[in-house]
């Protein structure tokens, strides 16, 4: 099957859904700096900015710029994919994607792809100017490579999104309710705001259990590192989220065939 | 390809619902949506699937659109079984099943069915000429509605564009559910004659749900009357109307207080086959519609009691039966 | 009819709206606790990052009872935003507002049906602030110290809230505003307005515009009657414009609303998106 016209179609959603609409777009844009600038002022009047960085060992501007990117990075990648089953049959495009020739795993798979571009729009408006202005070129490549490793971590998580978005909808009616606890509790999960050496050990264990969760630690080791990890430290979490990635596959895939079954016993909402 | 494009056989469906009972409590219920149905559709042909709410029409479009397992029976599409060749099913069919919904609303025309037609399998320059002769087929070009976004569409452009996407592939059959709900007159007609024209010149097999008597009339090459879950009878119009040849319809306009109408419909009742409809017509007269069969025997028992009543009347007629009649006497519509 | 037998109709209308609500959202659908839940799982994601700004010096109890009180804010302006001014918003894209207006009952039926509900909501999840708090640093010590004051806190912020609700709900109708818009103002307006942290921390600038709003009145009186915070004004007119900037401001919003509504029958109910 030629996935390139379903790629290209899946963009076409995107650029609908979002880049048409330029005050969702300027939203969008604008979040990592609302973030960035809440978290700060919030955290400046409870503490202070010589406290974190004593703490944390890096800006925080830097620090929270890049995780707000990181942030809504990720999820702008992999919400929609999360969002799917529940979307679709409620706008009733569902019957129509299930009695398609393309199999529906293969589109939810494909759904990420376009959205990488949100997430190098997102890089280019936050992420590239704060770093290129505090650390000059240097800045500019970290920021570039921190880009790359959001993007990676985004698609890393694509069959778990996949397993946890069927997953959530064969469970119960409304899974959206259950779908807007689960969002935020991955994203804490995944150790972007909190880093997760301070969590404590069972979080930690679970979060070891997120693909993305080790580039978002590759995404740390570089801020506070100086931008230049050990090479033995970049293959291990490397290797250990495209691992735990394909190991996710298998089961997306029957997830997703679970809740096509438990679909056509009840009859697809039309 | 054979010449049957659909058979189905004893087809049955049943889906478990919930019942409230106060507040907090439930009771299942269980609901025969289908009851063994079994009927065959042929290319070239328009089959229609006529009945009320809640007969079963939408339960067969969807499991033979593949989109609902059967509970026990077959159902096979372009030769193939629904359940087992699933895929290979739906590289032949055409669905239509919401006029309403079903698209995305930030896409224009044109970009929601670039992009439903790459999902079924379309590409590239192919995919964009098809495209632009769906929709000039249906009308979408004439009202220079393809760059529109979805969410501006009216109804009418709603209905086609969804016809639109059902013609993409230009699939052998096509499954329309209830395709003119809620369109204006001329749009109606519109889909209409396309349909026709799809099953007449270029051979393809239809299945056409509705609940309209006078649309499934106009469309329709044959016609199944279906009623909770289970087909009741089936023929072109004119055979159907037949099965009741001997039914007449009688029309009455009587004039009200003018003698004891309780006690001539009480008898009134044992003339008429069926149920004896009545409605108000101004403040002056009541008009009283019933089927009776045998009609000169009926009509002379019928002059009879409005004579006893001492009913006076205004307009006495008596009408060959409609479809409509025909759909009531083997469903037992209620008055 | 009488102006007694009109309050009537209003009430029994809202008290409808109230029991549908109750049916539709908490019992049924469960919306209650699984959206409560989510609100706290958001929060932490905002407030665990706070921790690593304190000064160890600093006992943890005033750093979370800092934090408990700028969250119990926001919420509360999210209350508004989304219950109430969303609200509307909503019943147009599902197509109720429109048989609202044409039933002839007043919109603000919606509104005082849902306040029961707002409020339980509101104290609930403050609840689960205040156990995450006490979990991830330490239990707020909440003391009130002027009682008097702190019910005058509470009730200028409620009325400010709701005018705003007002303001925003008529906006969003009359103009079909789409909710990416209405989560860059939530997100801006507690900290603009001098919401989230005490006036007298924040730069003497934006401790201007913050005073220019009647939002930040509430919000400091609250802050002062726990013993978190010196006023910035003296108590006097902190008192007068307390009671009368938040009345000025909900004349403004009614009439506000009144001349959208009228807009909005003039130009047609708009047909808007989910988002």
């Amino acid at each position: 099957m030629n996935v390139l016209p379903l790629i290209k179609s899946e963009m076409l959603l995107v650029y609908g859904e979002l880049l048409r609409r330029r005050q969702a777009l300027f939203t969008y844009v604008a979040y990592p700096y609302i973030m960035t600038f809440f978290i700060i002022f919030v955290g400046s009047s409870v503490g202070s900015l010589e406290n974190f960085e004593v703490r944390v060992g890096v800006n925080p501007f830097l620090f929270f710029i890049a995780a707000s990117f990181n942030f809504l990075a990720i999820l702008g990648i992999v919400d929609d994919v999360l969002w799917s089953p529940i979307y679709d049959d409620n706008i009733g495009t569902l019957p129509y994607v299930l009695s398609s020739t393309t199999p529906w795993f293969l589109r939810l798979l494909i759904i990420p792809i376009p959205r990488l571009v949100l997430t190098i729009i997102l890089g280019f408006t936050s992420l590239v100017p704060l770093f290129t202005y505090f650390e000059g070129v240097e800045g500019f490549l970290t920021s570039l490579l921190l880009m790359g490793l959001a993007c990676l971590a985004g698609l890393l998580l694509s069959t778990f999104a996949i397993f946890l978005a069927c997953s959530v909808s064969m469970l119960m009616g409304e899974s959206w309710r259950l779908l807007n606890i689960v969002r935020p509790l991955m994203m804490i999960l995944l150790g972007i705001y909190y880093p997760r050496v301070l969590m404590p050990f069972t979080i930690r264990v679970i979060s070891y259990l997120l693909p993305s969760s080790h580039i978002v630690d590759l995404t740390l080791y570089t801020l506070v590192g100086g931008g230049t990890p050990e090479v033995l430290t970049v293959l291990t979490m490397l290797g250990l989220g495209i691992a735990l990635a394909i190991a996710y596959g298998p089961l997306s895939y029957g997830s997703t065939k679970s809740l096509e079954m438990k679909k056509l016993r009840e009859g697809v909402k039309t | 390809m054979s010449e049957e494009a659909v058979k189905v056989t004893k087809l049955a469906k049943k889906y478990l619902t919930k019942k409230r009972k106060g507040l907090l409590k439930s009771e299942k219920l269980v609901v025969e949506a289908l009851r063994g149905v079994s009927f065959t559709v042929n290319y070239g042909e328009v089959v229609g699937l006529l009945g009320p709410n809640g007969a079963g029409k939408t339960t067969t479009i969807k499991i033979l659109s593949t989109l609902l397992l059967p509970d026990s029976g077959e159902a096979r599409v372009g030769g193939f079984d629904v359940v087992k060749e699933a895929s290979k099913v739906r590289k032949l069919i055409g669905v239509m099943l919401s006029v309403e919904k079903g698209f995305y609303g930030k896409l224009t025309g044109r970009e929601n069915l670039i992009y439903f037609g790459s999902l079924y399998g379309l590409s590239g320059a192919d995919l964009r000429k098809r495209v632009d002769e769906v929709m000039e087929l249906v009308g979408l070009s004439e009202l220079e509605a393809e760059d529109k976004l979805y969410e501006e569409y009216s109804t009418g452009m709603k209905a086609r564009l969804s016809l639109a996407r059902a013609l993409l592939k230009n699939p052998p059959i096509l499954l329309l559910d209830e395709p003119t709900l809620g369109l204006d007159p001329m749009s109606a007609r519109k889909v209409r004659d396309l349909v026709k024209s799809l099953a007449l010149r270029e051979g393809k097999a239809v299945i056409y749900t509705t609940h309209n008597m006078f649309e499934a009339e106009l469309v329709c090459d044959r016609i199944l009357l279906i009623d909770k879950g289970s087909i009741v009878a089936s023929g072109t119009p004119e055979e159907l109307k037949n099965k009741i040849s001997d039914i007449k319809t009688v029309i009455l306009q009587v004039r009200r207080g003018s003698g004891n109408l309780n006690a001539f419909l009480s008898k009134l009742a044992e003339v008429a086959v069926g149920d004896v409809a009545m409605e108000e017509l101004g403040v002056d007269y009541l008009e009283i519609k019933f089927n009776v069969r045998s009609v000169e025997e009926s009509l002379n028992k019928v002059m009879r009691l409005l004579t006893e009543g001492g009913l006076t009347t205004n307009s006495f007629k008596v009408v060959e039966p409609t479809l409509e009649d025909v759909f009531i006497y083997f469903t037992g519509g209620k008055a | 009819m009488s102006s007694f037998s009109r309050a009537r109709l209003f009430m029994n209308s809202a008290r409808t709206v109230f029991v549908s609500y109750v049916k539709a959202e908490l019992l049924r659908s469960k919306g209650f606790f699984l959206g409560l839940i989510s609100m706290s799982a958001w929060l932490a994601i905002l407030m665990l990052p706070m921790t690593l700004f304190r000064d160890p010096r600093t006992p943890a109890d005033t750093i979370s009872t800092y934090m408990f009180i700028g969250i119990a804010i926001f919420q509360a302006y999210s209350v508004s935003t989304w219950d109430w001014g969303w609200e509307l918003r909503d019943s147009l894209f599902r197509g109720v507002l429109e048989n609202v207006i044409v039933s002839g009952s007043s919109i603000f039926v919606m509104y005082v049906g849902i306040i029961p509900i707002t409020i339980s909501w509101l104290m609930l999840s403050l609840g689960i602030t205040y156990l995450m708090l006490s979990v991830l640093v330490a239990p707020p010590s909440l003391q009130v110290a002027d009682p008097a004051l702190f019910s005058l806190g509470l009730i200028s912020l409620a009325v400010v809230l709701f005018a705003y609700a007002m303001i925003l709900g008529s906006t969003l109708i009359s103009s079909g505003t789409s909710g990416a818009v209405v989560e860059f103002i939530s997100w801006i307006l507690p900290i603009a307005t001098g919401g989230i942290t005490p006036l007298a921390n924040l730069p003497p600038s934006m401790r201007f515009i913050a005073l220019l709003t009647p939002f930040s009145y509430p919000a400091e009186l609250l802050r002062h009657s726990l013993g978190l915070a010196s006023l910035v004004l003296p108590e006097e007119v902190m008192l007068v414009a307390s009671v009368l900037y938040p009345t000025a401001f909900l004349a403004f919003g009614y009439f506000y609303f009144k001349i959208q509504l009228r807009k909005l029958l003039k130009e047609g109910v708009k047909t808007v998106s989910l988002w």
